[in-house]
C-alpha cells in the first residue's frame, strides 16, 4: 500500500477507479468527450479556459464527471471555480508534495480502488492499495 | 484566508445557496492563489455568454443562481456579447434564441444590465482610477486597466459572476501595487505611415505574443483612441496580459516609467510588424466575401464616420458587418440597412456561428478577429485599416 501527499483545494471524501493520464489535459473538447464516472483522475496538469467551469459543471450534471480530480502540478482558478459548482473533490502539488512521483508508472495502477481522504484542512491523504505484479 | 464576519455568514449560507457557492468559489480560489483576504469590487463584467459556448447546462447553472437568492451587490454589471445579434439581422436557430433568451432574463434577475457589450465603458460601466473591479472579457480588462487606471485580474466568467454576487472579489495580481509594477519597455520604432489602426492592433498582437510580464511602451508612440483600443484587444487574445502602460494614455504612465529602468528591453520596428501581417494572412483587397469591423465592439462616433463614408458612395458593395453594443440605438440598424451595412448589436463575428453564413474570406482591421477568426470558424483573414476597408466596401471606383 502507499499514500500519496496533496494540497487540498476543494474539500471531501472520494473512493474509485484510479485514471493516470500523464498530460496535461483541457476539459473543454477533451475530456467533456468521455465518461470519467466512478474514477478519481489524476493528471499532469490542467490547459485552462473560461469555459472549463461550465464544461465541468455540465459533466456532473450528465453523471461522467470524476469523482475527484488530482494535479501533481498547481491548479488553475477556473477548474477550482468548476469543481466548486460541480461539488467534486479536488487536489493539487502531488508532485511537491512526493518527490519522485512518477505519473508514467502510476499507469500501472489504472483500475485499482484508491481513497482520497480531502476533509483535513490543508494536506489531502490518497491510499492507493498495492497490485499483484 | 481571512473573512470578515459578514463573509463568514455568506459562505454559511446565511444568505441563501446561491451567495454560498458564490463566496466558495471567491474563497477556494483565493487560497488556492495564496491571497491574504477579500476587497470590495465597484463593478463587474461577465463573459461567457454565448449559449454555444455554455450549452443548454450552463444557462440552467446561470439560472439557479438567480433563482436561488443571487443579487448584484455592485453598482455596476455589465454581460458580454452573446451569440446572435438582438435585432435579428444574422440568422438565427429559433431553439436556440429561445435558450439565449432564458439566459438574458436570469442576467436580468439578477440585476445585470443586459446591453450586451465587449466595450461595457461606453454603456455606463466606466469605473475610475485605482477602482477594484473584476472583469472578464479579456480587451475589457485590458482596457480597465491601461486606460482607466481601475484595477482587475483576468477573471473566468463564473468568477466575475461570484464577485458581482458577494460584491467582492481575492486581494490578488492586478490589485496589488507590486504586480502592476512594468516588466519589459517596448521601444516602437515606425515610421508616420506604419501608425493607423491596423498597425497599432498588430504591435498589441506582437507585445501580446512575446511578453510574459507587464509592458511599458516608451515615449514617442501615439495613437488616437480607435488605435488603442485595436492595440490592447490584440494583446489580450494574443496573449494572456492584463496591463500595458501606453504613454499618454495609463494614468499611473509616469511613475511606472521611473521605474522601468531596470526592465528588460525590446524593440518593435516597421518590417517586424508587414511580416507578422503577411503571416496572419496578408492585405486585404476587393475578392473577399465580407467585411468585418467592431472586435471590440465600435462606438457610436466610428459607426459614424463609416455610415457617413458608405453614404456618399452609394451604399456597400460586398457584404460589410459592424458589430456594436446593445446600447446602440436600434436607428442605427435601420440606416445601415438602407446603405446595405449590417449593424449587428449585442453580438459579433467570432462569438456567433459563422459557419451558417458560408463565409471563407473575411476582410477585418482588428487584430482580435484576426486570430479568432481562423481558429474557431476556419475563415481566412485578411488585413486592412478601416479606411482601406471602406473603400474596399465602397467599390474600385467608388470610393
Amino acid at each position: 500500500m502507499m499514500t500519496l501527499k496533496g494540497r487540498v483545494v476543494v474539500p471531501g471524501v472520494a473512493r474509485g477507479k484510479l485514471l493516470v493520464i500523464p498530460d496535461n489535459v483541457s476539459f473543454y473538447g477533451e475530456l467533456e468527450k468521455r465518461d470519467l464516472s466512478g474514477k478519481i483522475l489524476l493528471v499532469e496538469g490542467t490547459r485552462g479556459s473560461t469555459v472549463a467551469p461550465y464544461v465541468i459543471y455540465r459533466m456532473c450534471r450528465r453523471g461522467v464527471a470524476p469523482n475527484a480530480l488530482l494535479i501533481a502540478t498547481r491548479v488553475e482558478p477556473m477548474i477550482i471555480a468548476g469543481a466548486v459548482l460541480a461539488e467534486l473533490v479536488l487536489v493539487d502539488s502531488l508532485a511537491e508534495l512526493n518527490p519522485g512521483l512518477n505519473l508514467q508508472a502510476l499507469q500501472e495502477y489504472n483500475g485499482v480502488d484508491v481513497e482520497v481522504d480531502a476533509n483535513s484542512a490543508s494536506l489531502a491523504r490518497i491510499t492507493v492499495p498495492a497490485i499483484r505484479r | 484566508m481571512y473573512l470578515t464576519q459578514i463573509e463568514e455568514r455568506m459562505l454559511n449560507g446565511e444568505y441563501g445557496e446561491a451567495v454560498r457557492k458564490a463566496m466558495e468559489i471567491l474563497v477556494r480560489i483565493g487560497e488556492a492563489l495564496g491571497a491574504p483576504r477579500l476587497i470590495p469590487v465597484t463593478s463587474v463584467h461577465v463573459s461567457g455568454i454565448s449559449v454555444n459556448n455554455i450549452g443548454v447546462e450552463g444557462v440552467e447553472l446561470i439560472e439557479w443562481f438567480a433563482r436561488n437568492g443571487a443579487r448584484v451587490l455592485v453598482k455596476r454589471a455589465t454581460i458580454n456579447p452573446m451569440g446572435f445579434d438582438l435585432d435579428g439581422i444574422m440568422p438565427r436557430d429559433s431553439r436556440e434564441w429561445a435558450l439565449q433568451l432564458r439566459l438574458l432574463n436570469a442576467f436580468r434577475n439578477m440585476g445585470f444590465s443586459t446591453m450586451v457589450t465587449c466595450t461595457p465603458y461606453d454603456a455606463g460601466n466606466r469605473p475610475g482610477r485605482g477602482e477594484h473591479i473584476a472583469w472578464s472579457e479579456s480587451s475589457a480588462v485590458l482596457y480597465a486597466n491601461s486606460v482607466l487606471g481601475a484595477r482587475t485580474n483576468r477573471e473566468g466568467g463564473i468568477v466575475a459572476l461570484a464577485a458581482g454576487i458577494t460584491g467582492r472579489i481575492y486581494l490578488w495580481g492586478m490589485h496589488l501595487d507590486e504586480e502592476r509594477m512594468p516588466t519589459h519597455l517596448i521601444r516602437i520604432v515606425v515610421k508616420d505611415d506604419v501608425r493607423n489602426d491596423l498597425y497599432s492592433g498588430v504591435v498589441g498582437a506582437i507585445i501580446g505574443s512575446v511578453v510574459d510580464g507587464i509592458p511599458l511602451i516608451d515615449e514617442g508612440y501615439r495613437v488616437d483612441e480607435a488605435g488603442v483600443r485595436n492595440l490592447l484587444a490584440a494583446a489580450g487574445a494574443w496573449g494572456s496580459l492584463p496591463l500595458i502602460y501606453l504613454p499618454g494614455v495609463t494614468p499611473d504612465y509616469r511613475d511606472a516609467r521611473s521605474r522601468c529602468d531596470t526592465c528588460e528591453r525590446l524593440e518593435i520596428d516597421d518590417r517586424e510588424i508587414k511580416d507578422f501581417i503577411e503571416r496572419v494572412g496578408g492585405y486585404a483587397d476587393e475578392n473577399v466575401d465580407a467585411i468585418f469591423v467592431g472586435c471590440p465592439h465600435v462606438n457610436t462616433s466610428v459607426l459614424d464616420y463609416i455610415m457617413n463614408k458608405l453614404e456618399k458612395c452609394g451604399g456597400t458593395k460586398i457584404p460589410f458587418y459592424v458589430a456594436v453594443g446593445g446600447h446602440v440605438p436600434r436607428e442605427y440598424v435601420d440606416k445601415g440597412l438602407r446603405l446595405n451595412i449590417r449593424v449587428v448589436r449585442g453580438t459579433c463575428m467570432v462569438v456567433t456561428e459563422l459557419s451558417r453564413l458560408g463565409l471563407e474570406s473575411i476582410a477585418t482591421n482588428s487584430m482580435k478577429a484576426a486570430f479568432y477568426l481562423p481558429r474557431r470558424h476556419g475563415v481566412q483573414v485578411k488585413l486592412g485599416e478601416l479606411d482601406k476597408l471602406v473603400s474596399i466596401a465602397c467599390g474600385a471606383h467608388g470610393g
